[in-house]
């Protein structure tokens, strides 16, 4: 049966970027037989990233997104192969859930060598170069977009998108007062 | 601590599905130790805390969110 996956992989951050590509197209070339000629649909090349913990004493990683449409068994094969490779810290394979990639950058099908860096504070200085910085939290459907039809909220509140429904009691908030 | 709100912040943000990869938003939802708040305190719809903890525990996985935050950060 097939269905729809993503894999996220967290390659060696030491490894050249055509190394990881070559990985990359090894790997895909897994999944590939004559029901799914084309199964990647989508790649996107995080770029460097540090690692929350250190993996493999690292502390950094070069990460890629990918979504494919696969068959069940092709799978074990390329999950192996994937285990295999040493350059691989780390990877995930999901069920697709129309999760685009875009939430943290934005996607295109195209950008099989576009990588972009994160605008990250703790990013390395070697990275903010070549970082394109997409004005990430526009594109992030969960940010405070909900504070904006709200009448009620003072300026305070900008910062804490997660409580705003309290201050809706407040009989004191001039704006309600107005209302 | 933060609060309890009275909606479920996820669905009030009209997301219907938590991204694993967000680690920003995932954030916002755990302790200054990186324990995943609980939905007592965020307020958070049961659908949604569900897909929260599947998704904290997805992007722990992928270094993204630490396990343990340290605490003199």
């Amino acid at each position: 049966m097939s269905r729809k996956y993503e894999i996220v992989y967290i390659f060696d951050s030491a490894m050249e970027e055509a190394q990881i590509t070559e990985s990359l197209d090894r790997f895909h070339a897994l999944l590939k037989n004559q029901d799914y000629p084309e199964p990647i649909t989508a790649t996107n090349h995080w770029g460097k990233r540090t690692l929350a913990y250190p993996i493999n004493k690292k502390e950094q990683g070069y990460y890629v997104v990918a979504q494919f449409e696969s068959d069940q068994k092709l799978l074990y094969e390329f999950e192996r192969a994937i285990k295999l490779d040493e350059n691989v810290l780390r990877y995930l394979v999901v069920i697709n859930e129309g999760l685009a990639t875009e939430p943290v950058i934005p996607e295109r099908t195209d950008s099989e060598s576009d990588r972009r860096d994160r605008d990250r504070p703790e990013k390395k200085a070697e990275d903010a170069g070549k970082a394109e910085t997409p004005a990430k939290d526009a594109d992030k459907p969960e940010t405070p977009a909900e504070d904006a039809d709200k009448p009620e909220t003072p300026a305070e509140d900008a910062d804490k998108p997660e409580t705003p429904a309290e201050d809706a009691d407040k009989p004191e908030t001039p704006a309600e007062v107005a209302e | 601590m933060m609060r309890r709100s009275k909606t479920c912040p996820v669905c009030e943000s009209g997301v219907r599905i938590v991204d694993y990869k967000d680690d920003r938003s995932l954030s916002r939802f755990t302790t200054e130790r990186g324990k995943i708040l609980p939905s007592r305190l965020s307020g958070m719809c049961a659908r949604h805390q569900r897909q929260l903890s599947r998704a904290i525990k997805r992007a722990r996985h992928l270094a993204l969110l630490p396990y343990i935050k340290a605490s003199g950060r």
